[in-house]
């Protein structure tokens, strides 16, 4: 026992001086904090600019754009790149065309332009948002349009008949529509959260399987040699548990800032997970011999953690296989692990 | 004389180690091409990730379920969606425990009051923390419903205005609905035509597709570069010590190793550049029209990462947990260079580390280089980043090895 402790304090001591750990530690909280950051500092805004005679579209497209999101009215292109560049909208629409020009002309080719920043997801949900809103700008000229085809009679006036009636249903409770309820579940966990949890654990996955890697290369490798080959399995154990025990009480600090699932719960994961982590790298150091292995192996184990755990994409859902190869792997026991 | 038998061993040496690695690298890209491959195949197979909903029906309406069935099978809904048929307990559990994503309640005799024409409402229930496609399939069912009561609203006020005599009707009363329901059927039909779309970056405008290739571009070679370790083992350090008397400087030596770097770089980018070329070709994508110059902006690029990596392995030492150091800030480099996350949606300390990280300029590079604008300040960015390199890696290596 006393020996173990001796090792478990040196190992600790020697990882402790390593520069590598530092740095590693500070790019693992810099990306928990800009994941952490990124939804929270962000706008949900959007822009809209008319490019055409407005003659109260605008006011239309503002009145219905802005039930869900605030929207911001911009004059000319370079304000909405801007905006764009400092993340103060999400994407901006250009109308280039008049209801008119779509409806009764017919020009449906270059309508609306969308802007928006590289990797932006709801782009085609968005489309759609925005289609609703000016169909319903068009609609009193479609009407206009086609009262004529269908009835004989005063134009103007009977346009006026039909938009009152049609806004008298719109404002009534007769037509389609459907109520969304947020449901409060006692199993909340943000994607924000997810995505912490895949930087901490791979962050203390690479340390540890890079720490192991190290016992078998020049000096480690001549003083691990001259212990028996029992204690010299204990020794590597131990060198591992003590990499793992450091990387994880970074971890541990890092993802309670971040998350609010409580102490205890974060304690009993992190511990199970790094349990698994340093048996499962001990086993895959009893299978690679070279440390060459280790440095080749270790950016190919990242990518296919990071590919197969449910965080990004759940591959489980397509290749039914992949559901239970992911427990095959430390990190998916940390992302899913309440 | 001694500089170039040094330079040519060394050039030796590298090609004996791509040799060596090469096989192994290959496998390795072999088999991450054969994750993807399979994985976009059983993606293209089973469309797009969908939906999970649970319709509750509180009572066993035949006609209501056979219209959520007909709602089902449409094409457009079944690819965002697969619905589920459950009591409401068992819906409500299933989206506690996350395994559904959305309950959609259709209220008692739903189906008979659309028949008659009172349109009750639906409940649809999503988890607090429901995820970016259950939002965004509200949202698109929020749409859906905004263009189904536009035209119902249209078709209605037509239908009392015909009944109440006042005007003459031209077409016949009952076609009149179906008119007005096909008016705005054939718009929303053709309804995508109307968008363009741009992306702006930091950078001006920019394709998507070449936005993430050249992030993908430099990420390659990112991870290339990790190879070049065995330029800077122990043995290494002591030939240039000897090298030293000989009047080499560690300068010389440096700019030595980085030429190698860059020259197997300049090929791996060579190689990416021509598959996205004919990618590009074949899936009808303009990536950039090709020019003879780009090769000379990779070349520069492939040297500064060069110098970047040499100025990290002298930094790092050789220790041999230098890998991990140097996975750790080409990961840092990466995000904070916008490639992944656009740079306008970065926080602060990210975005100050972005300021004077390498690669972002080097991404910029390339940006200019798909937009075919050749410019002076991103050759000079260039430049400057290598001189910078070379000056912090000098330094490094003054207090690290005491060269």
């Amino acid at each position: 026992m006393q020996k173990i402790c001796i090792w478990f304090l040196t190992t600790s001591k020697a990882f402790l001086k390593k520069k590598m750990l530092y740095i590693t530690v500070f790019v693992m909280f810099l990306l928990c904090m800009t994941i952490f950051g990124l939804n929270r500092n962000s706008s949900d805004s959007i822009g809209l600019m008319i490019n055409c005679n407005d003659d109260g579209l605008s006011d239309k497209l503002y009145d219905h754009l802005s039930k869900d999101r605030a929207v911001i009215i911009f004059e000319d292109l370079l304000s909405i790149q801007e905006a764009l560049n400092k993340d103060q909208i999400k994407l901006a629409y250009v109308i280039n065309k008049t209801p008119y020009d779509y409806t009764v002309k017919g020009i449906d080719k270059g309508v609306v332009d969308i802007y928006t920043s590289p990797g932006y997801l709801y782009l085609e949900v968005d489309k759609e948002t925005f289609y609703d809103a000016w169909l319903s700008s068009c609609s009193d000229l479609l009407i206009k349009e086609e009262s004529t085809k269908i009835f004989n009679g005063d134009g103007r006036e009977l346009t006026d008949k039909l938009i009152s009636e049609r806004d008298r249903y719109l404002n009534s409770d007769e037509l389609f529509d459907f109520s969304l309820h947020e449901y409060e579940s006692d199993t909340y966990q943000s994607k924000d959260d997810i995505t912490i949890r895949l930087i901490i654990s791979l962050s203390i996955f690479v340390m540890v399987f890079i720490m192991f890697g190290q016992q078998k290369s020049g000096e480690n490798k001549s003083i691990i040699n001259c212990y028996p080959k029992k204690q010299r399995y204990a020794y590597m154990f131990i060198a591992s548990l003590s990499t793992a025990l450091i990387m994880g009480i970074a971890g541990f600090i890092c993802i309670n800032i971040c998350s609010d699932r409580g102490l205890l719960k974060e304690a009993v994961s992190m511990s199970v997970f790094l349990i698994i982590t340093v048996i499962w790298v001990y086993i895959a150091g009893l299978v690679l011999r070279k440390e060459t292995s280790f440095i080749t192996l270790c950016p190919i184990l990242i990518i296919l953690q990071a590919i197969i755990s449910p965080v990004f994409i759940d591959l489980g859902i397509y290749i039914p296989v992949i559901g239970f190869v992911k427990y095959l792997f430390p990190v998916t026991y940390y992302i899913l692990l309440i | 004389m001694m500089f170039w038998g040094y330079f040519k061993t060394e050039f030796k040496n590298s090609i004996v180690m791509i040799k060596k690695q090469a096989i192994a690298y290959l496998l390795i890209i072999l088999a991450l091409t054969a994750v993807f491959a399979a994985v976009s195949f059983a993606i293209g197979k089973n469309d797009k990730p969908r939906v999970k909903t649970a319709v509750v029906m509180p009572d066993d309406n035949k006609l209501t379920l056979m219209m959520i069935r007909y709602i089902s099978q449409m094409e457009s809904v079944s690819s965002m969606t697969e619905f589920v048929y459950m009591s409401k307990d068992e819906a409500f559990d299933s989206l506690d425990r996350n395994e559904i994503n959305v309950v959609i309640e259709l209220p008692p005799d739903f189906y008979e009051n659309v028949n008659n024409g009172y349109n009750t409402p639906i409940d649809i229930y999503i988890r607090n923390d429901a995820d970016g496609l259950t939002k965004g399939f509200v949202q698109v069912i929020k749409s859906g419903t905004g263009y189904v009561r536009t035209t119902e609203a249209a078709v209605y006020s037509f239908l009392n205005i015909s009944r109440s005599g006042e005007y003459e009707v031209i077409l016949q009363n009952e076609s009149i609905g179906d008119h007005i329901a096909y008016v705005y059927a054939n718009l929303l039909m053709h309804r995508t035509r109307i968008f363009n779309t741009a992306i702006i970056s930091e950078f001006g405008e920019v394709n998507g597709y070449v936005f993430y290739f050249w992030s993908g571009f430099l990420i390659v070679l990112l991870y290339i570069c990790l190879s070049f370790g065995y330029l800077y083992r122990p043995q290494e350090r002591s030939i240039e010590k000897k090298l030293k008397g000989f009047n080499i400087s560690s300068v010389r030596i440096s700019l030595i190793k980085e030429f190698i770097m860059s020259i197997h770089l300049t090929a791996s980018g060579i190689v990416l550049y021509l598959i996205a070329l004919y990618a590009g070709k074949k899936m009808e994508i303009s990536f950039f029209d090709p020019h003879f110059w780009h090769i000379l902006i990779l070349w520069l690029i492939s040297f500064s990462l060069a110098g970047l990596f040499d100025m990290i392995y002298s930094f790092a030492g050789n220790d041999y947990g230098v890998m991990a150091t140097l996975l750790s800030v080409s990961v840092l480099m990466v995000i904070c260079a916008g490639m992944i996350i656009p740079f306008s949606r970065l926080g602060q300390i990210p975005k100050f580390i972005g300021y004077i990280d390498p690669l972002k300029y080097m991404f910029a590079a390339l940006i200019c280089l798909s937009n075919n604008s050749f410019q002076l300040s991103a050759l000079c960015a260039l430049a400057i980043i290598i001189l910078v390199e070379h000056v912090l890696g000098g330094i490094c290596k003054r207090y690290v090895y005491g060269f």
